[in-house]
């Protein structure tokens, strides 16, 4: 899902915030009195003996979050609907041999947890069943709605065009991963402003390590960086105009100062040597590896990172995830932690067992599914719900506490906004070293014109 | 021995049965053809013809990715595809990359025949050799991609740390990450795995000719490159030139071993028409645009793979 | 006397220096194999550490891993049913309108000849957006579909085997024909068995192609349990990106690429007179 992933493309509008996350508003307090252990009884399971027995085909992305949490889902289900075999089936390449069969309607699963772009490529056209009834009337054990049960921002990014296709999924904070033993040993402390990082950088050249690794061959990495930018150094208002773009904002929209400022952070980091040399040639796991050596300092990264390598993670090694700090001259002053909501579980048209199939994502949302989820994946679904006394590690601990103490930001696309699409290569072409800011700024302001036409005639011809 | 009578009747009879026969044949013949021609003749109707027109159609369309819904939207995919070459240059990249494979492949085919050549010749360990080189056409293009991209791995690879060894530290680099290697270290990959197929392939050919020839051409003393170009070339001729065509159109559709190696980056360095498009059908479902520069690219490719295969049917007549 | 001394000796100098890099070519085909055997053997935090250590304890255990999670067997088996059907229906979807045209006058036959040559012009990546399209709607995103994909049999190997067919004596056929044989017959019976270097040439082809194809089953293949070897290794590849277990994954690789290998060491002299025996002309 990740290296899919594109943060421009995907959802709907831009709030900035605290994200439901793991830890709730401010703290760590527990959202939701209910502790998750009653027994679900959304669909009625008692009845279900006398059911027929059905199976229902489980589809799902496994990606960084294994498939730990669905064998989990699958075995309580069963539990609690007798009649019901729940048949997982997870692929890494699941976002792309899903859609022929959703669109061919041969081999459909019941349900399915794969990238949120779907969404909006099946929801409206009718592949996908209208959620929006139970979305926001079904309760869950604990008497809320899934709608109820989480963040304002989670609803509207879960909103397609008016409509509601399925459950949310997970939500990862997407900031900096700093070696906390390298720091320690050399006395270094992760910074608070975007000076004392180049400063730091100094010192870690200095000792002969790369302060830097990234995937080169996913350069999405590094996007986290420059969309906090856009917030930092453009505001809210630029955020606005982003995100929900008005025609009149159109010419000056991707020539503004805020997007320069962002690109300029990465044309330094590449220019002043930031990254671990080669670190173009890597691909994610690689450039994960090179940072579990020690051969760099800090890898710009999610909150799957941990869960992705925990075979490889030499002992003792600590990591922490921290936010992306501003520069002197930054609008917004702080600490940006961006947070990417992932995934989202639906219901095919075609599935016939529709409403087991609601059942089950109704059970996936519960508080005891979410606390699940966190123990088994080290990651955040992106509902409210408490993860006290659930047995976590230190790094997940760090992802949870950053993402409740710094600003977040989730950017969420308008339907009539462009998003980012003209300045999509952006990343990949400063970070190669092929184009200067100047150079993709120029392009990007050239496309946007025939970029806002083209979306605007979309949305017309609806 | 038959009366002659009994064998006037019977070639009498015999007659009869066979313009029988013959007008059985007759109708027959055609339904064999038929029957023989039909599946053949279906599938390039649908996979050849069919595609190709749709291609043609859907060139003029677009998708709307909310809907799905499919609009007449005349040349504006062949605006937007020569609007988009000009501006971000992805698809100008993959088009001249793809077309750098065409010379790429040719060169592992001479590769392969200098190779074939000297093995036939028996040098020391032919034989082993033979077996070896023939490994990267047997086994999964995933394995080869993975071992090469390990050997190639800017911190760790083998090739960099030959580099430091020997004391060439100068030339350390990132290899498929550096704009400026990657697509050659690619160019590198499909010869260093292609040689293989079309050295057994040519290897066959050369124990196909008849040992007289160059017996006669030891006797008269003629060196190696006149063995060449006089004896072996002339000879090989048709399956070289096969070989040729094959891998100038083969180039056309190379796609895995970038996306494997590569991804098609850094930026677009490395990327082909074959990965584009990949991208565009599998990832952003746009099959208006896919269509609108299946169809640019056809052509540019129909004509160069003529141009090649014209060039080869003149060298027949030039060598003989 | 003297210059062809010398010539001599330069000659040498030239095999000797051929024969090197013969040998580094060599060498450079082998090591990535061996290389792959040791890290298969070794943990993955080993690996991690460092990629050309020797493993410290034999880990043997990975075999058995990949073994059991990567479904090496599964993938075996589809690749074997897979690319014996194929091999046959590719090859006789290629004879069947190869004989026809070497064999039979009819309207037209210059124009299917002309069109194995024009689709052998014509990049067919070029169609790959309508194609992807068209197998959604057939519903052919399955083995079937992979399967269909190699019985185009108007193309490169019914031109080769269009000029074996066109060698053959038409007097055999006569012959059978008088005894009474159909046309079936003495294409089966006959004529096929009178092109068999033609066929095994193809096949030989058809057969390697088939093993290691890997975009279409990459594409049409749908889940796991279907899967060929090739397609099987790109997803243990894919899914290693989300786990990071390199080891396994090398033990995979090798499982699946031991018994190629051997196949080949023991079938390498007749794989290569099936590419003597085919003349392969255009």
């Amino acid at each position: 899902m990740k290296r899919n992933m594109l943060l421009g493309t995907v959802v709907l509008m831009v709030l900035v915030g605290l994200l439901a996350g793991c830890g709730g508003n401010g703290g760590n307090e527990p959202k939701n009195a209910n502790n998750g252990n009653e027994p679900i009884t959304a669909n009625g399971g008692n009845n279900s003996e006398e059911k027929e027995p059905e199976t229902l085909k489980v589809a799902f992305f496994q990606g960084g979050y294994g498939d730990s949490w669905f064998k989990w889902l699958k075995e309580e289900f069963e539990k609690e609907h007798t009649n019901v075999t729940v048949e997982l089936e997870g692929s890494p390449k699941m976002n792309e041999i899903l859609q022929p069969r959703i669109k061919s309607g041969s081999n459909v699963p019941d349900v399915a947890f794969v990238d949120a772009s779907f969404m909006k490529m099946w929801g409206p056209s009718g592949k996908l069943v209208d959620f929006t009834e139970t979305y926001k009337n079904e309760k869950l054990p604990d008497g809320k709605t899934i709608e109820q049960s989480a963040d304002e921002l989670v609803n509207q990014s879960m909103t397609v065009l008016g409509k509601i296709y399925g459950v949310p999924w997970a939500a990862s904070p997407r900031g900096i991963v700093y070696n906390v033993g390298m720091f320690e040993v050399n006395g270094w402390e992760y910074p608070t402003t975007w000076e004392e990082m180049e400063t730091l950088v100094g010192k870690i050249k200095a000792k002969g390590i790369a302060p830097f690794v990234y995937p080169g061959k996913y350069p999405g990495y590094v996007q986290p960086v420059g969309i906090s930018g856009y917030l930092q150094y453009g505001g809210l208002d630029f955020l606005e105009k982003l995100t929900n773009t008005k025609e009149e904002d159109i010419p000056g929209l991707y020539g503004d100062n805020a997007i320069k400022r962002s690109y300029s952070l990465i044309e330094q980091m590449v220019q002043d040597k930031w990254f671990l040399d080669g670190s173009l040639a890597l691909n994610h796991t690689e450039s994960q590896m090179e940072f579990l050596r020690g051969n760099a300092a800090m890898i710009p990264n999610g909150g799957w990172m941990e869960n992705e390598m925990k075979d490889a993670i030499p002992d003792g090694f600590k990591m922490r995830m921290a936010p992306i700090p501003p520069a002197q001259d930054a609008v917004v002053k702080e600490s940006i932690i961006p947070v990417d909501l992932l995934g989202f579980g639906g219901i095919p048209s075609d599935s016939k067992h529709i409403e087991t199939a609601k059942a089950f994502l109704m059970f996936a949302s519960t508080e005891e599914a979410n606390r699940k989820f966190t123990e088994l994946t080290g990651s955040a679904k992106a509902m409210k719900y408490s993860v006290d006394g659930l047995d976590i590690t230190e790094f997940t601990k760090s992802c949870i506490e950053v993402t409740s103490t710094y600003k977040n930001l989730t950017l969420n696309y308008e339907p009539q906004s462009i998003g980012e699409s003209p300045g999509i290569d952006a990343y990949a072409a400063l970070l190669s070293g092929q184009k200067t800011v100047q150079q993709v700024m120029d392009t990007n302001v050239s496309a946007a014109p025939q970029k806002w036409k083209d979306q605007q005639k979309v949305l017309n011809s609806q | 021995m038959k009366s002659h009578d009994i064998g006037t009747f019977r070639s009498f009879f015999e007659y009869w049965e066979r313009v029988d026969a013959m007008k059985g044949l007759l109708t027959k013949k055609g339904l064999f053809i038929a029957v023989m021609l039909a599946w053949p003749l279906i599938h390039y109707a649908v996979f050849g013809l069919y595609l190709q027109v749709q291609t043609l159609l859907y060139s003029f369309q677009s998708w709307n990715p909310l809907t799905g819904r499919q609009t007449w939207t005349g040349f504006y995919n062949y605006i937007t595809a020569f609007r988009s070459m000009n501006s971000d240059g992805v698809w100008t990249s993959a088009i001249f990359n793809t077309v750098l494979f065409i010379p790429v492949n040719i060169l592992a085919v001479a590769l392969a025949l200098v190779i074939a050549i000297l093995l036939y010749h028996k040098v020391p360990l032919a034989r082993f050799y033979r077996i070896v080189y023939f490994f990267p056409a047997l086994i999964s293009i995933v394995v080869i991609t993975m071992v090469f991209s390990f050997a190639l791995n800017p911190t760790q690879g083998i090739v960099n740390g030959l580099l430091d060894a020997v004391g060439l530290e100068q030339f350390k680099r990132a290899w498929l990450g550096d704009p400026q290697t990657a697509l050659i270290s690619i160019f590198v990959f499909c010869i260093w795995a292609g040689i293989g197929g079309s050295n057994v392939i040519l290897t066959g050919a050369l124990q196909r000719i008849p040992h007289d020839y160059f017996e006669v051409g030891k006797l008269e003393g003629i060196g190696f490159w006149k063995e060449l170009f006089y004896i072996i070339m002339p000879l090989l001729w048709p399956t070289l030139s096969t070989l040729i065509i094959v891998s100038t159109s083969g180039a056309f559709s190379i796609f895995l071993q970038v996306m494997l190696l590569t991804n098609g980056g850094p930026f677009t360095s490395s990327t082909t028409v074959g990965l584009e498009m990949y991208r565009l059908v599998i990832e952003k479902n746009d099959y208006g645009m896919a269509s609108a520069y299946g169809i640019i690219f056809t052509v540019i490719g129909f004509v160069i793979v003529w141009c090649v295969k014209w060039l080869t049917e003149r060298f027949d007549t030039a060598e003989y | 006397m003297n210059t062809t001394g010398q010539q001599r000796k330069f000659n040498k100098i030239i095999l000797l220096i051929l024969e090197i890099i013969l040998l580094f070519y060599a060498i450079t085909l082998i090591y990535p194999f061996v290389w792959m055997l040791i890290n298969s053997l070794k943990s993955n935090k080993e690996f991690f550490q460092d990629i050309w250590s020797l493993p410290e304890q034999w880990a043997w255990k990975n075999y058995a891993d990949a073994w059991e999670s990567a479904r090496i067997g599964r993938f075996f088996f589809n690749s074997i049913w897979m690319t014996a059907v194929g091999t046959f229906t590719s090859v006789m979807s290629a004879a069947m309108p190869a004989y026809v045209l070497a064999k039979y006058k009819f309207k037209g036959s210059n124009a299917v000849y002309g069109l194995a040559i024009v689709g052998f012009l014509i990049p067919s990546i070029g169609t790959f957006g309508p194609w992807y399209m068209l197998m959604q709607q057939l519903s052919l995103f399955n083995p079937a579909g992979v399967l269909i994909g190699y019985t185009g049999g108007i193309g490169f190997y019914m031109l080769v085997l269009y000029s074996f067919f066109k060698g053959i004596s038409w007097e055999y056929a006569e012959a059978a024909f008088m005894d009474g044989a159909g046309h079936f017959r003495v294409f089966f019976s006959i004529m096929l068995p009178l092109v068999r270097g033609g066929l095994v040439a193809v096949a030989t082809f058809a057969l390697i192609g088939i093993w290691n194809d890997y975009f279409q089953p990459l594409i049409l293949l749908q889940s796991e349990h279907q899967y060929t070897i090739a397609v099987g290794l790109s997803y243990l590849v894919e899914a290693q990106k989300y786990s990071a277990d390199y080891t396994v994954l090398f033990a995979a690789m090798w499982i699946a690429v031991l018994p190629i290998l051997l196949v080949y060491m023991v079938m390498q002299e007749k794989l290569i007179n099936g590419f003597t025996m085919g003349g392969i002309k255009g």
